[in-house]
């Protein structure tokens, strides 16, 4: 079956260039004619995630896979990595600076919200070790 | 080429430019080519057949084209052209406002629109919207723009006024846009259909300045005025420039865009569910707003500070009834009739879509040109070449880099039979 698969790379701290790699995925799955309110769940979902690369994170991927039946956001990052993934998935809890909390994130919706928009989520971490989400978009069953 | 932000334009056989369905008629390419090979395609200025009862619709733009000139020599000047009246949009701009108002403060109680609204006012931004952000055509605001609530009954205004027959009136229109000039691209049906002249301010701005001259000289009083001639109001003016719609409602949760390139940006972020805490977003396509209109003809920064000028001698006062178009609202006046998703038009627009296998190839075609953009095979892009190819709208031969590596690829393989048959 084709897939068709891309990756974007993330910097720690590059807000400049951060959406970007969203904003690419964006435009591949438009091109494709995929259903505007998937598109913008991924959308969503990729930024939240891109941004907590950026912000916590250190380095990291953004890889997607597209095929006829469903779209893969993974998100990996080698960045400090998290001890409890429970109470960061818990909606409003946050580890965010006083400055990025200035600049409008750290209001601890971002994993929750991730959840909540894909149709499968799995998140992987470890101290020290980095963090991993995987999400799964259906294109054949909607969850909206 | 390059300038396009739906890449619709190509150059093939060397000089011949082609405009492809996905112009939204922007108008950055006009602004741009050092050749002039791009233009609008405007009807000439004719004589006005004077036993018709012959009306123009201004843009609110216009009177900021002549700074230092009264409204009323203006319109005294366009009735020297041979026009019967001179209809303006300050009414049909104050009541948009009071629509938008009254729908955001309901939406606020039973959200039925998401956050933040789109404003539908510039029509270059709305086909920008169908084309490169389909996902947020349902944040157009579904109030209908000025310009159409305007002209859907304005022959039938003008008929019964006058007793006179609707085909024996002629509509024109006044305009900074190149979207609403070439009426045949226009968006709305009720302007395909009701506007018989389009023209852009450039086309007509000797002519009338001439005309404007005259009347001065004359005596004032040489017209007489009706209920259809109206002066232009503060608001009106205001109007024209970015954050002129938003500078006369109060939503505290507004902001204003202009410009092609911040609009795509911002429409970038309102698609990452960036900006869900603002209600209401103004977008222009052109920088300041329609003051900086490619069909403009006065400088856009002299332009504002004259409306500046104008603005306080005016005031931004309301000129209408608050409870009259609080009732034209409940009777559903406003709604636009067709969602803009569902305007053929905009369904014109867009592209067919790809399969992932073109795609695919696209991305493999993309990797074996490794070019620098130079456009040299007619493309706006060596990405927009690739697709072009495998869409076939292209050969792979127009690209110089292909070519130059295959001539040197050639040569190298010439030298090496060479030296074997030595």
């Amino acid at each position: 079956m084709a897939a068709l698969k891309k990756e974007y790379h993330i910097n720690k701290n590059d807000f400049i260039r951060a959406g970007e790699a969203s904003i690419g995925v964006k435009n591949v799955l438009k091109s494709l004619d995929v259903d505007p309110s998937i598109i913008r769940r991924v959308a969503i979902c990729g930024y939240e995630g891109e941004m907590n690369v950026v912000m916590h994170g250190g380095t990291g991927k953004l890889n997607i896979e597209i095929n006829s039946t469903n779209i893969v956001l993974d998100i990996s990052d080698n960045g400090p990595g998290m001890a409890n993934t429970e109470l960061a998935m818990e909606r409003g809890y946050s580890t965010a600076t006083d400055e990025y909390r200035e600049m409008g994130f750290g209001a601890g919706m971002g994993l929750p919200n991730m959840e909540k928009n894909s149709d499968e989520f799995k998140i992987d971490s470890a101290v020290g070790k980095g963090t991993r989400i995987r999400m799964v978009f259906s294109l054949t069953h909607s969850k909206e | 080429m390059k300038v396009c932000p739906t890449r619709a334009i190509r150059i093939r056989d060397e000089k011949s430019v082609r405009l492809l369905d996905q112009c939204i008629g922007c108008g950055e390419c006009l602004r741009v080519c050092p050749a002039g090979a791009i233009s609008t395609d405007q009807p000439k200025l004719e004589q006005l057949d004077k036993n018709k009862f012959s009306a123009v619709i201004v843009a609110p733009v216009l009177s900021s084209q002549f700074p230092g000139e009264m409204p009323s020599d203006i319109l005294a000047g366009l009735k020297k052209m041979g026009y019967t009246h001179i209809v303006e949009l300050s009414d049909f701009l104050e009541m948009f406002q009071f629509a938008t108002v009254t729908f955001i403060q309901e939406n606020r109680k039973n959200r039925k629109a998401p956050w933040p609204l789109i404003s539908p006012v510039c029509p270059v931004v709305v086909s920008l919207i169908a084309i490169r952000f389909p996902g947020l055509l349902k944040h157009i605001l579904p109030i209908e723009r000025p310009l159409v609530l305007l002209i859907s009954d304005i022959r039938n205004k003008i008929s019964r006024q006058f007793g006179i027959k609707k085909d024996d009136i002629i509509l024109h229109h006044i305009t900074p846009c190149p979207s609403k000039a070439v009426l045949e691209r226009s968006l709305s049906k009720d302007e395909r259909l009701n506007i018989d002249r389009a023209f852009g301010i450039n086309s007509v701005y000797s002519a009338l300045f001439h005309k404007i001259e005259e009347s001065k000289k004359a005596d004032i009083l040489s017209f007489s005025r009706d209920r259809f001639d109206s002066f232009t109001s503060g608001r009106c003016l205001k109007w024209g420039m970015s954050g002129g719609e938003i500078s006369g409602m109060q939503i505290d949760k507004s902001m204003a865009v202009c410009g092609i390139r911040e609009t795509i940006d911002y429409l970038e972020k309102v698609e990452l569910g960036m900006l869900r805490n603002m209600e209401y977003i103004e977008f222009r396509a052109c920088p300041e707003g329609c003051l900086g209109g490619p069909l403009t003809v006065i400088d856009k920064y002299l332009a504002k500070s004259g409306v500046y000028r104008m603005v306080k001698m005016f005031g931004m006062g309301r000129r209408l009834p608050r409870y009259k178009i609080r009732r034209l609202y409940d009777d559903g006046w406003f709604y636009s009739k067709t969602g803009p998703d569902e305007d053929e038009m905009l369904r014109k627009l867009r592209k067919k879509p790809l399969s992932i296998e073109s795609l695919q190839k696209i991305d493999l075609l993309f990797e074996k040109i490794r070019g620098k953009n130079c456009a040299a095979c007619g493309s706006p892009d060596c990405r927009t070449f690739a697709e072009d190819v495998v869409r076939g709208d292209a050969k792979l031969n127009q690209c110089l880099v292909i070519r130059a590596r295959k001539a040197e690829g050639d040569g190298k393989k010439e030298k090496r039979k060479g030296k074997v048959k030595k």
